[in-house]
């Protein structure tokens, strides 16, 4: 899998905490000191955000529903001198995730940056064949579960009179599924992610609080591993030539949360190396 | 220039030392921001402009900061023009590696039933041509050297058209259009060579020479009012500052941005929401 250059690079800035963290500071601020909830933080792109915005010296608060994998990219982060929080948290059930939310607020005293990247995919594909409980599981995490923690956040947002929301949405949630890539139910979870995303970004910019999305095509992580004739398929439509990685993504949160994205708010950034160009 | 008095970062994910920028229309407004910040993140810098004078001015800046940079004077509407820019920029670095497409002029106010053909034919020379001679020269720069970045200046109103009342530029407009159709195919072609193409699409902004060169707003008053029914219909509640898009373009330049190409990305408020 080739994996871009990006990827090398990110790999060597990751541990580096030596590193002049002031890149986007020297336009107007950056995440430094920032509080950051990423949600489905113990793997995969969550995982590599977690990291990426702790390298920039975000206090990072990994919150998966697997508690250990969270407290696993905890550990890593705090052996290299990040703040971290790490709690088990299903996005689904309000309850949990106002626990988070006191967690957070307890540990770190504010909210300045809210990841909802928490998703699920593993899903049936033929159309026809979904059955209830797994299209109400599916939107329960990916939709629900994106509205819930949005919310909680809303209030300390307000009060602190700014904050970033950043979404990950999906390539899929505006094409629908191209032959087998995903269910039916997951692109119809992405896409209301990506209305989710517009509609609190009309209602909370008054307020300072940002909010966009991010559209990865297919992205290289455990949960694509059995996926290789699909993803050739998409790298050779890629103009780039390839899938899109979790740094690509994580660097595109990075710009997100920074000062550097002062006025943008919804918007939909496609990181999938032209796929869409929709 | 409080920004430029910021340290030269170094750091790798933004890094743009060693490389080569080429701003048109750097001499003055968002060209010259995109120079200050392109240098300071570490990029040489080439600086065409209608306008000489101005060119070095923004050059003399970057310069006292430490910086390479040369100034040109380049109409990007005359191909033999832009042609000899090119070939310069190939004769003294050798390379490019970012290609910001920004010079851009628009016209008065107008509907279109009463624009004068002259008007049309002068600002789609200058932002459609302009553009398109100065990426089919670049494209050939960063094709060889397998890599570049070029980010071409759309504009919100080119994504959904805007109110009599706000601004009847059918040409400036059009063009911008155009711009958003040259970026996308151009990522189409240029993605197997490396070459990543994106366009930025500012929404309201104040404090360029373009929203004055409009000739909408003429008194303090005026220019008030007219903030104030912007900022009134953008979600953030106000319009932008040029300095906030300095951030998305070192976003785009460096290799941040790796795997974001054919992107038309909106830094307005909230205000289309696309």
């Amino acid at each position: 899998m080739e994996v871009g250059p990006v990827c090398s690079i990110s790999l060597a800035l990751k541990w580096r905490r030596d590193v002049d963290r002031s890149a986007i500071a020297g336009i107007s601020g950056g995440v430094e000191g920032k509080v950051t909830i990423v949600t489905g933080g113990g793997q995969g792109i969550g995982k590599e955000i977690a990291f990426r915005l702790s390298s920039f010296g975000a206090k990072i608060v990994v919150a998966d529903i697997n508690e250990e994998r969270a407290s696993e990219v905890g550990q890593l982060i705090a052996e290299r001198e990040g703040a971290a929080l790490s709690i088990g948290l299903d996005v689904s059930s309000q309850e949990s995730v106002t626990h988070l939310i006191s967690q957070t607020v307890e540990k770190f005293g504010g909210v300045d940056i809210l990841v909802n990247n928490a998703g699920i995919n593993k899903s049936t594909f033929i159309y026809e064949e979904v059955k209830e409980e797994e299209w109400d599981k599916i939107f329960a995490v990916n939709v629900k579960g994106v509205y819930f923690c949005t919310a909680a956040v809303i209030p300390i947002m307000k009060r602190q009179k700014g904050g970033r929301i950043i979404n990950i949405g999906s390539g899929a949630g505006k094409t629908g599924a191209i032959s087998g890539s995903a269910g039916i139910h997951y692109c119809a979870s992405k896409a209301a992610v990506m209305c989710l995303t517009k509609s609190f970004a009309r209602y909370l910019g008054p307020h300072g609080i940002t909010v966009n999305a991010i559209a990865p095509g297919l992205v290289d992580t455990e949960m694509t591993k059995d996926w290789s004739a699909l993803k050739e398929r998409s790298a050779m439509n890629t103009p780039l030539g390839r899938i899109t990685s979790p740094s690509d993504v994580a660097n595109a949160v990075l710009f997100l949360a920074s000062e550097a994205s002062s006025f943008i708010t919804g918007e939909i950034l496609d990181v999938d190396g032209g796929l869409l160009m929709d | 220039m409080k920004e430029s008095s910021v340290p030269i970062d170094n750091h790798p994910l933004f890094d743009l030392r060693g490389m080569v920028a080429l701003v048109t229309g750097g001499g003055s407004g968002l060209g010259r921001e995109f120079c200050n910040i392109l240098a300071e993140f570490g990029a040489e810098i080439i600086c065409p402009d209608l306008y000489k004078d101005r060119a070095e001015e923004t050059c003399d800046m970057i310069k006292r900061n430490g910086r390479k940079a040369l100034a040109m004077e380049v109409d990007v509407s005359k191909y033999d023009q832009v042609q000899g820019l090119f070939r310069q920029v190939d004769k003294a670095f050798g390379r490019l590696d970012v290609l910001v497409n920004n010079a851009g002029i628009t016209s008065r106010p107008c509907p279109i039933d009463q624009l004068e053909l002259e008007d049309w034919h002068h600002v789609l020379n200058v932002n459609i041509h302009g553009t398109f001679y100065c990426m089919k020269e670049g494209l050939r720069i960063m094709m060889r050297q397998k890599r570049g970045s070029i980010i071409n200046m759309a504009s919100i109103s080119g994504m959904c058209g805007v109110e009599p009342e706000i601004g009847p530029m059918a040409p400036y407009i059009t063009s911008k259009s155009a711009i958003i159709g040259l970026t996308k195919q151009g990522a189409a072609e240029y993605g197997r060579y490396g070459v990543r193409v994106n366009a930025i699409a500012p929404g309201w902004h104040f404090g360029t020479r373009l929203s004055t060169d409009a000739g909408i707003m003429r008194t303090e008053e005026e220019v008030q009012k007219r903030k104030q029914l912007l900022a009134s219909r953008t979600p953030l509640g106000r319009t932008g500052e040029p300095r906030e898009l300095k951030g998305l373009m070192v976003y785009l330049a460096s290799d941040a941005s790796s795997f974001v190409t054919g992107q038309i990305i909106a830094s307005d408020g909230g205000w289309t929401c696309l």
